[in-house]
């Protein structure tokens, strides 16, 4: 599957923030919190979108 | 179990009166004729740099604070310094500033006129207070709101005699009713009337109505400022030992980078915000964030 790469600049306090929710198990890395939230984002804000949005624990 | 009336008298029009309100007592402001504004300051009564912050109560209990609300002191303190008790009017107000000289000069051409900030500075005097420490108030009996061009308006008032709000205090507090100068605008429906103000002692029944709150270590107090003194004079000279130790500073950027596959590719093209972004890891954060407050900030 193709993929693109995405950078998002954070800086300390923001990168806290997202390390204190990684802490809570919601996903494994920095980057799969990312995409987790943006998942979970488009649930609410698309409600349109089909099964590829439907929002997963199981990122990673 | 009834109240004990420790202090009741009639606020005249044109005045304010400082009041010593202790932890644990409430302070009545009620009407005697009805539709009459009353401004408000607070401060604590063992540190008059600690007092009521109407942005701060706006930002947490919306334009009209009611019953169940709370009075917030300014940053860095942000405690609750009184309860809002009793409510029967619900038209409290702390979005407009009080009023001043300048208003009515400016806009309708008077030397002088009674204004809310000559009047609780007046007040404030008795306790040593300058006019520079008077403080936006919180405005009681006055029905406002915000029209549909975001501009703040003031109507008139529909408060009936009796009407009353009552503030239990949270701590030692010097509190400052005044009858509102305006009577050439609608705030007090174009006429200046007394008030009745009171002290009662809080019941058992009053104390356990108050919710418990959270303590925060950003409730700040003296003894976290770096610089603790209260200047005396009134020229302002630089320190020049002065090192700045602001906190978290400096800023600095770590670079994440976040494989999307095909779908969320899709997701962030179709979420992202072009009008405020140019590049996708912008609005990217924008997302993560805007999640974080919709799905984390209660928890």
């Amino acid at each position: 599957m193709a993929t693109r790469i995405v950078t998002i600049a954070l800086n300390q306090q923001q990168l806290e923030l997202v390390d204190r929710t990684l802490a809570k198990g919601l996903a494994e890395d920095r980057a799969a919190l990312i995409r987790h939230a943006l998942r979970r984002y488009a649930a609410r804000h698309l409600p349109e979108q089909g099964a590829a949005t439907r929002p997963s624990l199981a990122v990673g | 179990m009834t109240r004990e009336i420790l202090l009741d008298f009639a606020l005249e029009p044109g005045t304010g009166k400082a009041l010593e309100v202790r932890k644990g007592q409430i302070l009545r402001l009620e009407q005697i004729d009805g539709g009459q504004c009353l401004d408000f300051n607070c401060f604590n009564l063992h540190d008059y740099k600690e007092y009521f912050h109407a942005g701060r109560t706006r930002t947490l209990h919306g334009l009209h604070p009611t019953k169940g609300d709370f009075l917030w002191s300014a940053p860095p303190r942000e405690r609750a310094m009184m309860f809002i008790a009793a409510d029967t009017a619900g038209a409290n107000d702390v979005l407009f500033p009080r009023c001043s000289a300048n208003l009515y000069e400016s806009v309708y051409g008077y030397c002088t006129h009674t204004n809310c900030q000559d009047i609780q500075a007046e007040a404030q005097r008795e306790y040593g207070l300058t006019p520079d420490d008077v403080h936006d108030s919180f405005n009681l009996f006055m029905e406002t709101g915000v029209d549909d061009a975001g501009r703040p308006y003031i109507t008139r008032q529909t408060s009936k005699p009796g009407d009353h709000v009552d503030f239990l205090a949270l701590m030692d507090v010097l509190a400052v009713p005044n009858i509102c100068g305006a009577d050439v605008m609608r705030t007090s429906n174009f006429s200046l009337k007394p008030a009745r103000i009171s002290i009662l002692q809080a019941t058992e029944a009053d104390l356990a109505a108050v919710p418990v709150l959270p303590v925060w270590r950003t409730q700040r107090t003296v003894a976290d400022f770096r610089q603790q003194r209260i200047k005396a004079d009134r020229e302002l000279r630089r320190d020049s030992t002065y090192v700045a130790e602001f906190v978290n500073a400096p800023i600095r950027t770590t670079t994440v980078e976040v494989p999307l596959d095909e779908d969320e590719q899709a997701l962030l093209d179709q979420l992202k915000r072009s009008d405020l972004y140019d590049d996708d890891g912008a609005a990217l954060r924008d997302i993560l964030f805007s999640w974080w407050e919709e799905e984390q900030l209660a928890r």
